[in-house]
Formats: structure tokens, sequence, C-alpha cells
């Protein structure tokens, strides 16, 4: 599995869940950019009942770590921002799902 | 432990949540009513050509200066283009294939025209039933089933009543039965649309972040 916060294969299930995606806020991030292509803060943060400055922080943690990208452009003449899952951040989210799922089957 | 996590749930919630301004059924209502009245005069075709080509360029034109600003902006996965587009069709192959069978059974000839156009409306209806059940699978609401049934249930109403007989100059270019089952599903859908739009505009006021 990628990601920092991660151990290796001979770690116990509980070990090897990826605490960037297991905080509940960021998970919440995760699981809903991973069901649209792209999605803007105001969506977000009133999908998921996060205030925006508490969206940016843990926006900033997934983008540092590869897992969302932040696309800038226009919608009409105003500037617009929109936020999308990577293909890493997907394959990451995929892997903490399955870890979750062996860690519960061991409990 | 953390949430529990299922993707299809939350598909359909986001599903409902951007398009709960009733934009979608406020276009199928006005392309409905276009057929109905292009039945009249064909000066009404671009009412249902247009809605039908160019919908989702509308919709999102209209949800950048309405939606948008009130529940924020999303861009939903979208089905590979080859792949709804023979969905779609197929779907109304094996329709028409049944209905052939059906007609050639009742009738013992599946190439009447008389019989097609009799048999229309319902034959319609249950082409566009196709429609309500993939909404019902994208959003999980049974709204769309009732639609659906009613529709069905419309379209062999208009399909088994002769209205010809008696107001054979008011339907134009089509059969009567299509005609109304366009024109009562159209209005259905519209009134739909307008009561959905109210309601989103008065409940989501424009963001304060925007």
């Amino acid at each position: 599995m990628s990601g920092p916060e991660t151990g290796t294969d001979n770690k116990s299930p509980m070990l090897k869940i990826n605490r960037l995606i297991h905080e509940p806020a960021r998970f919440s991030i995760m699981a809903q950019l991973s069901v649209v292509e792209e999605a803007d803060f105001l969506f977000l943060s009133r999908r998921i009942g996060l205030t925006k400055g508490n969206l940016s922080a843990h926006m900033r943690k997934l983008e540092d770590e590869g897992y969302v990208e932040v696309k800038k452009g226009f919608m009409g003449r105003r500037p617009h921002t929109a936020l999308a899952i990577t293909e890493e951040g997907r394959r990451a989210f995929k892997a903490y799902l399955s870890d979750l799922k062996k860690v519960l089957q061991v409990f | 432990m953390n949430q529990s996590f299922d993707e299809k749930e939350l598909e359909r919630e986001t599903f409902i949540d951007s398009t709960q301004d009733g934009l979608m059924e406020l276009l199928m209502g006005v392309s409905m009513i276009g057929v109905a009245a292009a039945s009249k005069s064909l000066l009404f075709i671009p009412l249902f050509i247009v809605p039908l080509v160019l919908g989702r360029q509308i919709a999102e034109s209209v949800r950048r200066r309405l939606t948008y600003p009130r529940i924020g902006y999303v861009k939903l996965k979208e089905e590979p283009a080859g792949e709804a587009i023979g969905g779609v069709l197929l779907y109304e192959f094996i329709i028409l294939m049944v209905s052939a069978a059906f007609i050639w059974i009742l009738y013992g000839d599946a190439m009447e025209f008389r019989v097609w156009a009799s048999w229309s409306s319902l034959i319609t209806a249950v082409l566009l039933l196709g429609l309500f059940l993939y909404l019902h699978d994208k959003s999980g609401e049974k709204r769309y089933l009732a639609v659906g049934v009613l529709s069905v249930l419309t379209g062999l109403v208009f399909s088994v009543i002769r209205f010809d007989l008696a107001f054979p100059y008011l339907f134009g270019y089509f059969g009567p039965g299509v005609v109304l089952y366009f024109l009562l599903m159209g209005i259905l859908m519209l009134f739909s649309g307008i009561v959905q739009l109210m309601g989103f505009v008065s409940q989501n006021p424009v963001s304060a972040e925007e």
C-alpha cells in the first residue's frame, strides 16, 4: 500500500491502516470525491458538513500526499476552483477500504 | 472505527443532491409537449429537438447561474458515450421486436401501419419506461418508478381508447393517442420540474461564500 503513514505487509491489519484517510473528515472527502468527477468547496463543505476553513486544512493534507488535485479555472467570468481525486488517491482509498475490511474481519 | 462506505448509495445521494433543481424534469416536460405540439405544426419541432440535443448544455448554463451559487458545483461521473448509446439502442430494439411479436400474435401481421399507429402510445410509453428505470437506478428514488408505471398506464389507456372518430382534425400528423400521451406526460413533467425549481430556489439561498 502507498502512503507515508502505512506500514509494510508483515504488520497486523490494524497497523496497515492509512491514517491520513482514516481521519473521519478526510475519509468523507475521499469518499465523496471518489464517486464524482470533480466538485467545488461549497458542494463538498455542504455535503460533508465542514466549514470552508476546516475543509481547506484537510484538503491541503490530501493534496500534499497527491490524493487530491486542485483545478483552478473559470466558470463564466468568475475564477473557480474544482477538486478531484487523483489516480493515486483512488488507489489509496481502495487499499484503505480493503485494509479496513481485513481489520473488521480480525475483530 | 470509521464510517461505513456504500459507494452506490453515496452515488445516488450525490445524484439526487445535484439534480434537486428540477431542471431535468422541466426540460423533459418541454420536450414532450414539443412532440405533441409538433403534431399540429412542424414549426414546433425545435421545441422537442432543442432540449433533446442541447439539453445538457442548456441545463449546465442555467445551473451556473442558478444552482451552483446555491449548492455548489459538482460534475457527476459519466458512463462512456458508446456504452450509453449502445444500451439505449439495444433496449429500443428489444422493445420494438417484442411489440412486433405481440402485434403479429394478435393481428397476424406485424407490418400493418394502422395497428402500429393505434398502439403507438403504449409502445412509446414502454420505450420511455427505460429512461425512468435508468433514473430510478441512478437515484434510488421510487417516484421515478411511479412515473414510469403511470406513463405505461397512460400509454395503455390512450392506445385502447379510440379518439380518432371524435376529433380526427385535432391531431395532425400523429395518432391522437400518442399526442395526448405526450401532452399529458409533458405537462406532468413540466409541472413537477417547476414545483421542484421553485422549492429549490426558496430553500437554498445563494451562498455567502460565492
